[in-house]
């Protein structure tokens, strides 16, 4: 296929991009908060811990964020015993109802301890930020008993966990609220950039079949690796590659859309302005970031230019340029999970969670990558005449939108 | 196979395949680090885990035999066990405090939390005894501190300059007036008249005896300075002040007595000691400083 690739293209993507960037600049979306409940026969203790952006939200202004947002959030806490409220204890004269406890991780972190007249009937109320924030979720450890904790989640829809009676065993919730997770994962920016990255290098619908096995690859091992629990990823990190992957498959899109040996003049400069661009954002991530960064960083730019020579060398390895695909799998797995760290839960009372969310987004992502494919079929005959156009312009807005990711996230813009 | 490798399109290829894995592996070592393992058995040192955290086998020898009063050894296994217990019992008590961040919020805590980092500064200065040369540069340099305590007797008078009842008085005329009044005074006139006739006031600064400390406090630095150095029924010369021109009379002045260092040595010792505790003190707040990021809120300052 012969490109349409020029400067015109490249600089009206990332012009466009410019007005794009401020909307979806933002990692994916870390509304949500965790609570630890331990249920000790009658009396229920609770921790909450409340990331500072949610923290913020609930302190309304006030001085003390910790103290007010403590207050807010306990206010929308309770526990009943067969339908009668439990009260919740003062721990003293001076801190009152919650114990404020030291800030970890960015987030602020309270307790507080309900005791109910008794054991019979109990239900875990959670109102915290649903009324103001309808996404917002909270990732509840559950422990009844001294028995293996439990995930649950509170939601909007959700905001109540009844007890099971005394002596039965707490089973949790299954995949299905954490496969919906999965799926909405699908409205982030940047899992849309890879579907529309995806498509722009897929030719035949057999791709469609290299593409789920790269998700499903990319899914399975962030499962193995983090029931494992030998590594963990480094948040802000794995999202910054995350984002960088989308600018590998703008790349390889371009190079792919250009028939034969990239020898025109433009592709020269190019490809030397991007090893330049590249080596100087490798020694400033490993500066300004440290040497785990840097090596992050040159790794990610060694596999973007193996990745772009692959995809300008035919349909023998196609599977190769899909890479990409498994790669961002596995981050986007490995990066959901380690953000119920908090919960210090172990593998096996995460596995349901894990298990459904990692279902979720592939198949979120392969579907998604289906009907675009199924979509562009259809639509093939009216595409045509700006075809070679549209996709350059395309490829360049994803490669551009990938970099400001893999920046942005890096540095926490 | 070899030959298809070595073939250029072929070798292109493998080495971008070669190029894609290394830039795998680099990217995984830098995104990906060795999850923390919490410990299942007790490592050789400690004596028990509490929540990861280890309580030592030598702190654990050394409470036993400071509570049961003899060697590790000689204590009974229900000793030990009492020990231990109370020990852990103490680290979940202190692994709580730091849970409800009590440093943070209660000020005994925080206080006994600065004294003992100053305890451990000072250690180093009570490790090392100053030598006897030390000691007597110290008592040279603070000579004034080892004295016998001074007093003095006087009477402060002032003709006050610029205020709502001596707006026309200017320096000059009342330096005149004040050396005139020293005249008479030197001469043999009395303190009242002369203080009826110059109009002069006593500051009443000091009144009978007063020991060179209070002095010292009362007085401005620049009378006293004056008044340390004059004997019974001296006169000063005028002296000018920011509240007018001052004459002291000095009735009765007992002047203070060095000390001998044999004598006061021990409490030289302890004065040098504490200096050097102060002097190491402010060495390290000045390197926790040096190190640390203090940012303070528009509008304030310390």
């Amino acid at each position: 296929m012969r490109s349409f690739f020029g400067w015109g293209p490249l600089a009206a993507g990332v012009l466009l991009l410019l007005g794009a960037m401020p909307s979806a600049a933002a990692a994916p979306s870390t509304d949500a908060s965790y609570s630890i409940w331990t249920v000790d026969g009658s009396t229920v203790h609770v921790r909450f811990i409340l990331p500072k952006a949610e923290a913020v939200l609930l302190a309304a202004g006030a001085l003390r964020i910790d103290a007010a947002a403590a207050a807010a959030a306990g206010a929308q806490l309770s526990v009943s015993a067969s339908s009668a409220d439990c009260p919740a204890l003062i721990q003293d004269e001076w801190v009152g109802k919650y114990y404020i406890l030291a800030p970890a991780s960015g987030a602020y972190r309270f307790e507080m301890t309900f005791a109910c007249p008794s054991a019979v009937g109990l239900t875990l109320h959670n109102h915290v930020l649903f009324s103001a924030a309808p996404g917002h979720i909270d990732y509840a450890s559950v422990q009844v008993d001294r028995r293996r904790a439990v995930l649950e989640t509170f939601t909007a829809a959700h905001q109540d966990l009844v007890l099971p009676s005394i002596g039965q065993t707490l089973h949790g919730p299954g995949l299905a609220p954490f496969a919906r997770q999965g799926l909405a994962r699908l409205w982030g920016a940047d899992a849309l950039a890879l579907v529309a990255g995806l498509l722009l290098l897929a030719r035949r619908w057999r791709d469609l079949l290299d593409i789920g096995c790269a998700l499903a690859l990319g899914y399975a091992t962030a499962l193995a690796i983090m029931l494992g629990g030998l590594v963990a990823p480094d948040l802000s990190i794995a999202a910054a590659a995350a984002g960088f992957l989308v600018a590998v498959l703008g790349l390889c899109a371009l190079r792919a859309q250009t028939d034969g040996p990239p020898s025109a003049p433009q592709w020269r400069v190019a490809m030397g302005a991007c090893a330049g661009v590249l080596g100087a954002g490798v020694l400033a991530a490993a500066a300004a970031k440290g040497l785990s960064t840097g090596l992050a960083a040159a790794g990610l730019g060694l596999f973007c230019l193996a990745q772009v020579f692959i995809a300008g060398n035919g349909p023998r390895i196609r599977l190769l340029q899909f890479a990409p695909a498994a790669l961002f799998g596995l981050l986007d797995g490995a990066v959901w999970a380690q953000a119920l760290h908090p919960l210090r839960m172990t593998g096996a009372g995460l596995t349901p969670a894990l298990l459904g969310y990692d279902l979720g987004a592939f198949l979120a992502l392969a579907a998604a990558t289906g009907a675009g494919m199924a979509g562009l079929w259809m639509l093939r005959r009216w595409l045509r005449p700006v075809q070679l156009f549209a996709g350059d312009l395309a490829a360049a807005a994803l490669t551009g939108l990938g970099l400001f990711w893999f920046v942005s996230r890096l540095y926490g813009v | 196979m070899r030959a298809a490798l070595l073939a250029r399109p072929q070798r292109r290829l493998a080495l971008a395949l070669a190029a894609a894995a290394t830039g795998l592996a680099l990217a995984a070592a830098g995104v990906f680090h060795p999850a923390p393992r919490d410990l299942t058995s007790v490592p050789p040192g400690d004596v028990a885990l509490v929540n990861q955290q280890p309580i030592l086998m030598s702190d654990f020898v050394d409470e036993t035999q400071s509570t049961a009063g003899g060697s590790f050894a000689d204590a009974t296994p229900a000793d030990r066990a009492r020990v231990l217990r109370n020990m852990i019992d103490q680290e979940l008590l202190v692994q709580r405090a730091l849970a409800i961040n009590l440093p943070e919020q209660d000020t005994s805590v925080r206080d006994a939390l600065a004294d003992g980092v100053n305890n451990e500064i000072n250690s180093g200065v009570l490790a090392t005894s100053p030598d006897e040369g030390a000691l007597r540069v110290y008592f040279a340099a603070h000579q004034s501190d080892y004295s016998s305590k001074g007093s003095m007797n006087l009477t402060d008078l002032v003709l006050h300059v610029g205020g709502f009842e001596n707006v026309d008085q200017s320096v000059n005329q009342a330096l005149a007036d004040a050396a005139e009044a020293v005249y008479q005074l030197r001469s043999g006139a009395a303190l009242d008249y002369v203080q009826q006739h110059f109009s002069m006031m006593d500051s009443g600064k000091v009144s009978g005896d007063t020991l060179d400390f209070a002095a010292q406090i009362h007085l401005s630095p620049k009378l006293y300075a004056v008044a340390r150095g004059l004997s019974d029924g001296q006169v000063s010369n005028p002296i000018a002040d920011t509240d007018g021109v001052h004459v002291l009379v000095m009735h009765h002045r007992v002047a203070p007595v060095p000390a001998d260092f044999d004598s006061v040595r021990n409490n030289v010792y302890s004065d040098y000691t504490k200096a050097r505790e102060a002097e190491a003190q402010q060495e390290n707040l000045k390197f926790l400083r040096a190190t640390a990021q203090i940012l303070i809120a528009p509008g304030h300052g310390e």
